[in-house]
């Protein structure tokens, strides 16, 4: 760390220190790479060389003893082993003993002399080596080390003097992590994201915007007319005039058309009063028009026929206008069909594969962004910070602030955050916070958890916070509950952990790990999701109908296989809002990998055309976002479940874990279903009743006293050993 | 049965060509599952955990 | 006092480091040691954050309660 001492002003005489310690120095800033190679080459060099060992030595009496251990014990190994050893044996240390495996007196007589040095300086072996050394430590850097302002506060102690200050501590963090997620969701997100799905995996965009601001120009200035022709022809025209303005009809003239246009025009009273309808492409809502006079019809026949700012009749075509890149799904379906390949094989290719993973891919915008906020904070330092301010909320709950370790690591991926939690020693706590560890949404949740967001929230950024908050909520809960049974009840382990110095981490580094796990993220898609939806499709698009067992149309999914097995199950989760068995299946396929939930959705809820528009009428605020809780908090992937398994290493935890997961996940998105019903008016007695009886049994479970019994559970063995008795 | 083969050329190849793709996917799943790589997918060396990870 | 008490910004010498063998090891290893200096950071209830031999170092109250200054 060569670089942060020389920004401090310190400086270290290294060739001092090189004398005093009898062994080649050199310095190395691991961060920015300087001096690696040379330390490398050096230690090469001095390794082949003979050794001089370096003179340290303790107090007198300390090197009494450790001379006569050395004379009883090693003085047959090589001579330059034999201090370590001794020094080992000075301090009592287990393996060492173990290994060489003294004689029973030579180890008593040893004992009596650490004794008797121990009476003297009236502390214990260990923490003598450990004074000593310190005390030669602070004697050489004495006259080798100058640090620039002695006992001020630096930078980072600055910081950390806000950060985690009592009342600004956890606000801060909040900010913070709002901000994150505003920023890649909302403001980088949400635009990309529209241009992925509507654009690259939907019809089409133009090239670096190149037209768009031409195309809407024309657009509003045709304003409704398509819509009021429409309603005209509703009325007062026929279907000879319908198809013969309609552009996309096989026969279609433009001579033909206005004929037709004409007619309708001459056969329309003029004190005529038509309703038309819109439709709006991101709501589904219809808006009716009513009232609309001749001369709107006039106006729109005129806008029709008009080409001073289109093409050609009609309403403006975006691709006309700068340059327009036709979406992934045009080009494949076109060219598809020009090969002349089969109809089920197109459905299969567009309405299941690119459907389905790109809706996830559609995501990989926000991800990025998202990755490379997580790997700037993670590698400056906060993170840390907040183990330590959120450690004073968790112990009052009877939780340490290891505990939270793992779920910051579990906001990238809950593999390795469950696997963080092996940094507990207290059995108990190690496996409640594995059981917990997967509430936080990690990287594959949040493309479901934006989808909720844009198709019912807006897009808001809360939805994110507010599930990142969720998320912490429950384990805090799962914490409390647990802790009160008789399984994990206990005191917290003692919470230390040293905390590195800010230091703005090198823009390589943040890179290299958000592309790490953006590539990741994408490889996923193309493989656990791609096969997901392939299976998805078949099952979707393939049913009984009347008997017969064909491929089935767009409208007759409600009859495919898989609706069938979803509808089987769908009940379960009808009081939670929804309980269609699209949502069902969606929430079954995420156990596979929780990307997953996006690309069924994008299979089953494609077929429209807009996926985001159909979930919005198909879920309301309060069933969307029980929804997004459940699949938040109920069991995780099979990865994630795989390394539960391996860190309880012990079937019954493990099926424990995921079946209190998945009840806590059921009985939270139930409370909110019910508890939501009552802002909107959907009120059922009979859940509403279920629910607060739910909601007062988890307060009851989160207040009541425990008191662990006096009396042992078992009796204790009289022989054996006595260790665990307490 | 030559022309039911000729007429549909296109869907027979690019259904083949799917079949690899999806065989390829599973035997890549099932390596990994082998070596014992985690979803995780990062590379141990930059991964900020500080070293709790242990993937085997 | 314990280090609990101590005032922020203060630096400190450490009296004596108690508690259980291990909890003593643990906290010697991180540089607590009877005649070094500590400085406290910030404190939350109990909870601090330390500077001890030139590194920052956060304790919970109970460990921050056997060293004693």
């Amino acid at each position: 760390m060569m670089d942060v001492v020389r920004k401090n002003g310190d400086k270290i005489n290294t060739k001092q220190l090189s004398n005093e310690l009898g062994v080649e120095i050199i310095e190395i800033s691991a961060l920015k790479g300087d001096g690696i190679l040379e330390a490398a080459e050096l230690a090469i060099e001095v390794a082949k060389k003979a050794q001089k060992n370096p003179q340290h030595t303790f107090s007198g009496v300390v090197e009494h003893a450790i001379a006569h251990i050395e004379e009883a014990t090693v003085h047959n190994m090589p001579e330059n082993e034999q201090r370590w050893y001794a020094i080992k044996i000075f301090e009592r240390d287990e393996k060492v003993l173990e290994q060489l495996n003294l004689d029973y007196d030579v180890q008593a007589h040893i004992e009596e002399d650490i004794k008797a040095v121990e009476k003297e300086l009236d502390d214990d072996s260990e923490s003598i080596i450990t004074n000593e050394r310190y005390y030669y430590i602070s004697s050489i850097l004495k006259s080798c080390y100058k640090k620039k302002n002695a006992g001020s506060m630096s930078t980072s102690d600055k910081i950390d003097k806000v950060v985690t200050n009592r009342w600004l501590g956890l606000p801060i963090f909040a900010v913070v992590m709002f901000l994150v997620y505003y920023i890649s969701m909302v403001s980088v997100g949400l635009a990309a994201t529209d241009w992925m799905n509507d654009g690259v995996f939907g019809d089409g965009w133009h090239l670096f915007g190149i037209g768009s601001s031409q195309y809407s120009q024309a657009t509003d200035a045709y304003g409704d007319s398509d819509q009021i022709i429409d309603g005209f022809v509703a009325k007062y025209g026929n279907d000879k005039i319908a198809n013969a303005i309609d552009i996309e009809n096989e026969n279609y003239a433009e001579a033909n058309a206005k004929k037709a246009l004409e007619q309708l025009v001459d056969k329309t009273p003029s004190d005529a009063k038509v309703v038309y309808q819109t439709q709006d492409e991101e709501t589904l809502e219809v808006t009716y028009h009513e009232n609309t006079s001749k001369a709107e019809l006039n106006s729109a026949v005129l806008a029709y026929l008009n080409t001073d700012y289109k093409e050609a009749y009609g309403a403006p075509d975006t691709s006309n206008y700068g340059i327009w890149v036709l979406g992934i799904p045009v080009l494949v379906g076109n060219g598809l069909e020009a090969v002349g390949a089969a109809n089920w094989l197109i459905g299969l290719i567009n309405d299941g594969i690119i459907a389905g993973v790109g809706a996830v891919i559609g995501f990989v915008p926000q991800m990025l962004v998202l990755f490379l906020l997580l790997a700037f904070l993670e590698a400056c330092g906060y993170m840390s910070r907040i183990a330590f301010v959120l450690d004073r909320v968790f112990r009052k709950f009877g939780l340490s602030g290891k505990s939270f370790i793992p779920m910051l690591v579990g906001v990238g991926c809950g593999v390795p955050g469950v696997m963080a939690s092996r940094t507990i020693e207290n059995e108990r706590d190690r496996r409640m916070t594995i059981m917990t560890t997967t509430f936080i949404p990690c990287g594959a949740k949040v493309p479901f958890i934006a989808m909720i967001a844009g198709a019912l929230f807006g897009g808001s950024a809360l939805v994110s916070t507010s599930a990142y908050f969720i998320g912490m909520a429950a384990i805090i809960i799962s914490g409390i509950i647990l802790k009160k049974t008789k399984m994990f009840f206990g005191e917290p382990a003692p919470f230390v952990m040293e905390l590195p110095a800010y230091h703005l981490p090198t823009a390589k580094n943040v890179l290299r790990s958000m592309w790490e796990r953006g590539w990741s993220f994408i490889k996923k898609a193309g493989t656990i999701v791609l096969l997901s939806t392939i299976f998805i499709w078949f099952t979707t698009y393939f049913g009984i109908i009347n008997g017969d067992f064909r491929m089935l149309a767009e409208d007759e999914i409600d009859h495919s296989i898989l609706a069938a097995v979803g509808g089987a199950i769908a009940w379960i989760f009808k009081p939670l809002g929804w309980g269609t068995w699209e949502a069902t299946v969606a929430s079954i396929t995420g156990l596979i990998a929780k990307e997953n939930i996006v690309g069924t959705m994008g299979v089953l809820y494609g077929a429209s055309g807009n996926v985001y528009a159909t979930i919005g009428s198909v879920f309301t605020s309060v069933s969307g976002y029980s929804f997004l809780v459940f699949n938040l908090l109920c069991a995780p992937c099979f990865a994630a479940i795989g390394a539960i398994k391996r860190e309880m290493n012990n079937a019954k935890w493990t099926w424990f874990a995921i079946l209190y997961q998945s009840g806590f996940a059921y009985a939270i998105a139930f409370m909110i279903n019910q508890f939501g019903g009552m802002f909107t008016g959907n009120i059922n007695a009979i859940g509403l009743t279920f629910a607060f009886a739910l909601l007062a049994g988890m307060i009851y479970m989160m207040v009541r006293p425990y008191e662990e019994s006096v009396k042992p559970a078992k009796k204790i063995k009289q022989t054996k050993s006595l260790e665990g008795a307490v | 049965m030559f022309s039911w083969i000729y007429a549909n050329l296109a869907t027979i190849i690019i259904t083949i060509l799917l079949i690899v793709i999806v065989v390829g996917i599973i035997a890549k799943l099932r390596k990994n599952k082998k070596e014992g790589r985690s979803a995780c997918g990062g590379s141990c060396g930059n991964c900020s955990m500080g070293d709790i990870c242990h993937k085997p | 006092m314990p280090l609990t008490l101590a005032n922020v910004g203060e630096e400190n010498i450490i009296k004596r480091v108690g508690g259980k063998p291990e909890v003593k090891q643990h906290l010697e290893n991180l540089g607590f040691i009877a005649g070094g200096n500590v400085t406290v950071i910030s404190a939350i209830s109990g909870n601090v954050i330390v500077k001890v031999k030139e590194a920052r170092v956060a304790i919970s109250r109970e460990m921050a309660q056997k060293i004693i200054v």
